[in-house]
């Protein structure tokens, strides 16, 4: 009797085992699936959601609190002191510097906030990279995603070092912004930006070996997906950000390297990915027909489908106090029509409207084949960057890239810069260059910072680091101990 | 099986408060004799909330309800025993509301295609549950052994679509498939959500002699809700307990029957928190678009170390019971410790995302309770009970997380503000939470009184010196809002077939914030209807003793120590009185087996030292509840 009911004790108790190791190692069943949302897991099981991801990126990147307004013609732009604006412009406390002030606080966090949400979402795809099988992926696209996900994480960290540390001209060592290389809640230190510099030339090189693969590159087949790499960070994007970085380092040696290799790329025998701007294409009569933004030339470009609706409070008459515009002085001496008879340039030529009293820039009201892009990286900074680097070293290259350039714009011959030039010399040429070449492209305040200017053109403010390097916001220095 | 349908209406009348609101001296009907709609007031409407019942209008929820329970049960000795249950519950249900053109929210609206507004809310949800047990008990000597195991598992599942529509020029056209449009910027939304969970128990129950008890208790549990390196949380508890009335030194007391120690300690477990935090998930862009493509970008900062929050309790109690078990109490003492409380972490931006789930924080709370009853008279079927009962509770916040630090600042930011969207936000004291103190605690800044001068209120700051400026940074612990002690007492009695039950509810100690007063004396909107005390109470001119402040003052009246009044009350929270015809010769002879008149009455009084206004909302109502139960 009392072993019968031993034995049923066991067998209880191991039925109870049972059941309980049955549903340990069942852990699938807490795998559930929510419908709404997509688990990382499954998501990066296929393709399509690398791919997804890396355009969710793009589309975030397409906002208006990064390419689609701040770091282009917005915030970035107001900077560089090239606007003139009405007293109440909303622009009116980012103008003065006054990064104290809510609002400027609000889109100089928000920057902050935006970029480092797009590389914490590269870094989650760029985690899965480093078990996904291979195969899953069709033509060229494990290569191609690949670099393009760590070339934006670089590109991104880059704009960051750009707004938020010192220039490395001022202070190499002082703190960077923290490089964030994996999707975790745990805060990264910030290092010197020397070495932050060498965290981003690390990814763009790798970057650029992934991107190899980029038919805008291997120029073989598909050559008529090439307007469509333009809308991606692509093989040259990667290896221009490459040379201004080496250049915001201080490394002229290796900017003329990476810029020369890829302006050697562009030489016409070798079938240009990229090519200047005809007069044919400006000079039509219709709208739709006249390419303002310099399409062909955008090396990287974002798509921004609601272009209209975003400039149009800007860019106006009608867009009242909050408008940007240009007095006829000020565009006379930018583009120095009266000084040198400059005037035909085609960036002031076509550039322009004018309502009687003031100028309006125009190339952001775009038409037809050339609507929705945001310019983001041009094809004439590769020429910049290879003169600036070699003004010292080889100064005749210097003039000669520089007068590519202006020869493309409609500057003649006759006007070309001479070969006599010094090195300071060269540099003043390209500094006009700059504000030429990227009005209200947001390129310009970091000209003055790269080489740490004292003062910025139109600004009774001295240019200290108090206003070249932004606030970072208080959360990020509270809980991240910054 | 059980299949539930049910179907509810708002009333079209609104609430009390619209009407309580509205000026005396507005007119109802015009000249004509037509109910008015609205009133101008200074260029904005006010509604007349009547006009609302002359129109169709719609507010109907519905739904149904269906559940099936199943039970098994398989002795297989007469020690050992099997227990199986499963469950399903299945829940529709749809909410509509509807309101025209005409309605008086669209009043101060002009667009036409905007007038007249429907909502639906449609959902679904199933419960599964079920669990497999097994018992076995067996005796030898004085030893007995109770033993049990259990395994069981739960899903839930749920899925709910709302939908906004616009443009109802009729009344009648009172379904949704007659709007105009898509409410403004509105699409689908809703919720939906999933989870499992399943674990399994195991417990030993061990007396010797019916002297010394002791039991052990695990469990474990899992589920989908936490971290995958998380999934399973244990959980354990010990207790033991002494009947010293059944030693033999206490064999044969008459006084004392019953006289029992426990003592419990362990873990318990518990949940609460969104379904996927612990995982990584992706969702896709609704409204953005790049370059012909939708992407895809990550829900939140994922924490796969999320794990059970878990309570460490641990008390201490004693029954008894004497004298012929006339006075039966029990007493406890407990201390529970909140552990690895979920929290949201402040994140710098730099990762990505501004916040995440972790366990941290830790709370404790302390008390004890006590309960007695007396039968002071007991002869035959007629008794006379009285009892009462006392409680006590503590709470401290013992460790918080920097988020917690953040929502404060963020609070007294909010506080400090000229308005705001919600001006409770700005009016009404905070949670401040802050280490060491309780989490009930209110926060105002001390307040010296009304200026007779100039009817502002003079504020004390930190340091001792008097300001007029409210200041975030001033505010103290004005006051506990959790009382020193709540209880209940009464009587229970019945003499000769009349039945009597009083029952009383009483706290002492501890403060009210009475935020009634505030609102309804000093942030009044003197455009509506208002407390008379706006107009005799405030101050007016130089030399008012006010006890409130200028009336000239529109600016809101920020939490202040004027108003933490000490909150002492006493309810009279049920009387039932009955009538049973048990015995009585009108059953014995009649067919009816038992008869019963019993009348119920809720919350008959309340004594506070507190005055305050109960809300015009949900007004004060004393009801009354007449019944009669009859067995044939």
């Amino acid at each position: 009797m009392k072993i019968f009911v031993k034995n049923n004790i066991i067998s209880g108790i191991s039925l109870i085992v049972t059941l309980m190791m049955f549903l340990t190692s069942c852990d699938d069943y807490f795998d559930v699936s929510p419908k709404s949302q997509i688990l990382t897991d499954e998501h990066f099981n296929r393709e399509s959601g690398f791919l997804d991801q890396l355009t969710g990126v793009y589309s975030k990147m397409s906002r208006t609190s990064m390419y689609g307004r701040e770091l282009t013609f917005g915030l970035a732009e107001v900077l560089s002191q090239n606007y003139d604006m009405d007293g109440d412009n909303v622009y009116r406390y980012a103008v003065e510097y006054d990064y104290d002030n809510s609002g400027v606080q609000s889109r100089i966090n928000s920057i902050w906030s935006s970029a480092y949400n797009c590389i914490a979402n590269l870094n989650i795809m760029l985690d899965y990279y480093q078990n996904v099988d291979s195969a899953i992926f069709t033509e060229n696209h494990y290569n191609l995603y690949r670099g393009e996900a760590l070339g934006l994480r670089a590109f991104l960290h880059f704009e960051l070092m750009r707004s938020f540390a010192a220039s490395p001209v001022y202070n190499s060592g002082a703190l960077g912004v923290p490089y964030i290389t994996e999707y975790s809640p745990s805060v990264t230190p910030q290092v010197s930006v020397n070495e932050t510099m060498d965290y981003i030339i690390g990814d763009l090189q790798e970057a650029v070996s992934y991107l190899e693969s980029d038919s805008l590159y291997s120029a073989e087949s598909k050559y008529a997906y090439r307007g469509e790499r333009q809308f991606y960070f692509n093989y040259y994007a990667a290896k221009q950000t490459l040379a201004r970085a080496y250049l915001w380092k201080g490394d002229l040696q290796n900017a003329a390297i990476v810029a020369e290799e890829v302006i050697e790329d562009y030489s016409e025998e070798r079938t240009p990915p990229f090519s200047w701007t005809h007069y044919t294409e400006i000079q039509g009569v219709k709208n739709d027909e006249i390419n303002r933004i310099f399409s062909g030339e955008l090396v990287f470009r974002l798509n921004i489908t609601n272009m209209a609706d975003i400039v149009d409070p800007y860019f106006t008459e009608e867009a009242g106090a909050n408008s940007f515009y240009f007095t006829e002085e000020k565009l006379d001496a930018y583009f120095e029509k009266s000084s040198k008879g400059l005037g035909n340039d085609f960036r002031s030529l076509f550039g322009f409207s004018y309502d009687g009293e003031n100028q309006y820039l125009w190339k952001y009201h775009q038409y037809g084949s050339f609507d929705d892009m945001m310019p983001v990286i041009r094809l004439s900074e590769i020429y910049y960057i290879a003169a600036e680097a070699q003004k010292e070293t080889n100064p005749a290259r210097s003039i000669e890239l520089l007068n590519i350039v202006r020869e493309n714009r409609n500057i003649t011959i006759d006007d070309a810069l001479p070969e006599t030039l010094t090195a300071e010399e060269i540099q003043e040429e390209i500094f006009k260059e700059y504000r030429k070449e990227f009005l209200g492209e947001g390129q310009l305040f970091y000209y003055y910072k790269r080489l740490n200017y004292s003062t910025i053109e139109g600004s009774s403010v001295a240019a200290t680091n108090a206003i070249y390097v932004w606030p970072m916001p208080d959360g990020e220095i509270e809980f991240g101990n910054r | 099986m059980f299949v539930t349908n049910n179907k509810s209406s708002e009333s079209p009348y609104g609430s009390f408060g619209l009407y309580a609101r509205m000026n005396p001296y507005s007119r109802i009907y015009d000249d004509n004799g037509q109910l008015i709609q609205s009133y101008n007031y200074n260029g904005t409407f006010e509604p007349n909330p009547i006009w609302n019942t002359t129109i169709n209008t719609k507010d109907v929820s519905e739904y149904t309800d269906l559940s099936n329970y199943f039970y098994g049960e398989w002795k297989i000795k007469p020690q050992l025993k099997l227990v199986g249950r499963l469950g399903i519950t299945a829940k529709d249900y749809q909410t509509d509301i509807f309101y025209p053109a005409s309605h008086t929210n669209f009043i101060n609206e002009t667009n036409v295609y905007q007038k007249g507004s429907y909502n639906q809310t449609t959902g679904k949800s199933l419960y599964t549950s079920g669990d497999l047990g097994i018992n076995y008990s067996f005796m030898k000597g004085s030893h007995l052994f109770f033993m049990n195991g259990q395994v069981n598992f739960n899903n839930t599942k749920y899925d709910r679509v709302s939908l906004s529509a616009e443009g109802f020029p009729n009344d009648q056209m009172d379904h949704v498939i007659f709007a105009i449009q898509y409410a403004d910027g509105g699409k689908p939304s809703g919720s939906e959500g999933i989870s499992h969970s399943a674990g399994g128990l195991a417990s030993l129950n061990y007396s010797f002699d019916e002297r010394y008890l002791f039991d052990a208790n695990y469990r474990l549990t899992g589920s989908s809700e936490y971290g995958s390196n998380q999934r399973w949380g244990t959980f354990w508890s010990v207790g033991a307990g002494w009947n010293i009335h059944k030693e033999k030194f206490f064999e044969g007391s008459s006084f004392i029957n019953q006289l029992k120690l426990r003592f419990s300690t362990g873990y318990t477990g518990s949940q609460g928190f969104n379904t996927y935090e612990a995982l990584s998930t992706v969702r896709y862009y609704t409204s953005e678009a790049y370059y012909g493509r939708i992407g895809s970008y990550l829900v939140s900062m994922a924490n796969p170390n999320l794990r059970w929050q878990s309570k460490y309790d641990s008390s201490v109690g004693v029954d008894f019971s004497l004298a012929n078990k006339r006075v039966n109490g029990r007493f406890d003492y407990y201390v529970a410790n909140t552990e690895s409380m979920l929290t949201d972490v402040t994140l710098p931006a730099s990762t990505g995302f501004n916040y995440y789930r972790a366990n941290l924080g830790k709370t404790e709370n302390k008390g004890i309770e006590a309960n007695l009853n007396v039968r002071v008279y007991q002869k035959d079927n007629n008794y006379v009970n009285v009892y009462a009962s006392a409680a006590h509770n503590k709470n401290k916040l013992k460790e918080i997380s920097n988020s917690l630090q953040a929502f404060n600042n963020e609070q007294d930011e909010e506080k400090s503000q000229e308005s705001s969207a919600s001006k409770e936000s700005i009016t009404t004291p905070s949670v401040r939470y802050i280490e060491g103190e309780s989490i009930n605690t209110i926060w105002a800044v001390k307040s010296l009184g009304i200026d007779p001068q100039n009817g502002k209120e003079i504020y004390m700051k930190k340091d001792g010196s008097v300001t007029y400026e409210w200041d975030a940074d001033d505010q103290i612990a004005a006051g506990d809002a959790m009382p020193s002690v709540t209880g209940t007492f009464g009587i229970s009695s019945e003499i000769k077939n009349i039945g009597c039950n009083v029952a009383f509810y009483y706290r002492l100690g501890g403060q009210i914030y009475n935020s009634t007063l505030v609102d309804k004396v000093e942030n009044a909107n003197l455009a509506y209807n208002v407390d008379k005390r706006v107009y005799t109470d405030r101050w007016q001119k130089a030399g008012d003793m006010a006890l409130y402040k200028a009336i000239s003052n529109t600016s809101y009246t920020r939490p202040t120590t004027r108003f933490v009044e000490d909150y002492n009350t006493l309810t009279l929270s049920s009387v039932n009185l009955y009538y049973d015809f048990r015995n009585t010769s009108l059953v014995k002879k009649s067919f009816l087996q038992q008869l019963r008149f019993s009348v119920n009455m809720n919350d008959l009084f309340v004594i506070s030292s507190v005055k305050t206004e109960r809300g015009t909302d949900y007004p004060f109502a004393r009801n009354a509840t007449f019944s009669i139960q009859a067995t044939f």
